[in-house]
């Protein structure tokens, strides 16, 4: 599970890409396709973008799908582990 | 100059009044582009944007880098594929406003491609000053 910082810089990078307010709640939980904003291919394209510059990371479009934007957490575990997985590369 | 830029002008389905690319420098396709709109002055829309104090409209520039990224994601395709693909973002700054006459220098980079969306980083230049940049997104579906 991604750590508590992993999920507020996602939940950053969401708000900015959807433009959504600051006192807007984002649960870890919250569903990002077919809840409350929905993401259609357009914003994915866009978080997928901004994501990779914030956590210095890339992401293959093989690895985009249901699962990896099934939520606010599942897409912070996603990114954690590309994370973790570039700095055993760098190590 | 490839032999491809030669050529790929007439890939661009856009027709005068509404073609905004003169030339094309370099272009690699699906990768990146050079172009350039000379801009003489005497264009219709200078007549209402603005009467006596002619300012090309941003909205021109930003589409001109979309013409351009156009050609750098579907140059060397079939036209249909051209055509159908509409612009579905645009996210730039203009720095300053541009008056005729101008040679626009405009650069466009494929970032990426998913799901039929295309994401560009653009950038237009008048004499080596930016003038605008900024991102925009091509679409093929619907």
């Amino acid at each position: 599970m991604a750590s508590d910082e992993t999920n507020d810089r996602v939940k950053s990078v969401i708000r900015a890409c959807l433009k959504i307010d600051d006192d807007a709640p984002i649960e870890d939980a919250m569903p990002l396709i077919g809840g409350d904003y929905d993401v259609d291919s357009l914003d994915i394209l866009l978080i997928v973008t901004e994501l990779e510059k914030a956590f210095g990371i890339k992401i293959n479009e093989g690895s985009i799908g249901k699962t990896t934007f099934g939520s606010v957490g599942t897409l912070g575990d996603f990114v954690e582990e590309r994370a973790r997985a570039k700095q055993s590369a760098e190590a | 100059m490839s032999p491809l830029c030669n050529v790929a002008l007439e890939y661009l389905p856009h027709r005068d009044p509404f073609r905004f690319l003169t030339n094309v420098e370099e272009l690699v396709a699906g990768a990146r582009g050079v172009g350039t709109w000379r801009v003489q002055g005497g264009e219709d829309f200078f007549a209402g944007h603005f009467p006596g104090e002619p300012v090309l409209p941003g909205v021109l520039i930003a589409e001109a880098l979309a013409q351009l990224s156009g050609l750098v994601a579907f140059a060397c395709k079939e036209r249909p594929v051209m055509i159908s693909a509409r612009l579905a973002q645009v996210s730039v700054k203009f720095h300053s406003g541009v008056v005729p006459p101008a040679e626009v220098r405009l650069e466009s980079v494929l970032v990426r491609e998913l799901s039929g969306l295309y994401m560009f980083d653009v950038r237009a230049e008048v004499e080596a000053a930016t003038v605008a940049s900024g991102s925009l997104v091509l679409a093929t579906a619907p």
